[in-house]
């Protein structure tokens, strides 16, 4: 079972995060909290989250996980 | 904890905001910690000072308007650490957004604060010297002191 607060997304570069030590790779699909991926989308390390809301409506029409219409 | 070593102390950069200017509102942000940092700089506000001297008596001193500082860091540009990237990010910036920082010290204490990214000037020095970047960070809001838990 997914945890609700992750999203998963899909890097447009390759980077690392100092803090957490984790390496991302290109277009390789990562699990990471709605924070984080605010913080890379805003840096343009992964492409934009579409707003809360938005997001929410999107994991009640199916089994898609929350997020992977940011990366769709 | 008394006296400290600057060493393991972190920065960090987030684009959101928070929902107040304290300890709770900073700390509910998520943060993205800034890689390759060799010098973080002062941190802390001065005053302006006001003077008047009267035709009797001493020069008289006042606190005139709080400036909250610049701050300074020196750091080994890395084009894939995702910290210096929204850093860069908040210095192209051309809208007057402002981002929120975080200095953690070795023993844990905290400081706060808003600021905009002024410029992140790169400096090649020398053969035998790491490719820098020395960002100009002029704090914005009150820096929030979290003492070490």
């Amino acid at each position: 079972m997914s945890d609700p607060e992750k999203i998963r997304v899909k890097p447009l570069k390759d980077f690392t995060d100092a803090g957490s030590e984790r390496s991302f790779t290109k277009g390789k699909s990562v699990s990471i909290s709605r924070g984080e991926a605010e913080n890379y989308a805003a840096a343009g390390l992964i492409p934009p989250l579409p707003p809360v809301q938005e997001a929410e409506e999107t994991a009640d029409e199916g089994d898609a996980t929350p997020g992977d219409a940011a990366v769709a | 904890m008394g006296s400290q070593t600057a060493a393991g102390t972190t920065l960090a950069i987030s684009a959101a905001s928070p929902a107040t200017q304290d300890a709770a509102g900073f700390n509910a942000l998520s943060f993205i910690e800034i890689g390759q940092v060799e010098k973080i700089g002062a941190i802390g506000a001065s005053f302006a000072k006001v003077e008047f001297q009267p035709l009797k008596g001493p020069k008289q001193k006042y606190k005139g308007s709080a400036d909250y500082g610049t701050l300074q860091p020196s750091i080994a540009l890395d084009s894939a650490d995702a910290g210096q990237t929204l850093l860069q990010t908040s210095g192209d910036d051309e809208s007057q957004k402002l981002y929120a920082f975080r200095v953690v010290y070795q023993d844990g204490a905290k400081r706060f604060f808003q600021g905009r990214t002024f410029g992140m000037p790169e400096n090649g020095d020398g053969a035998d010297s790491m490719l820098m970047a020395t960002p100009s960070i002029e704090i914005c809001t009150k820096i929030v002191k979290v003492a070490a838990a």
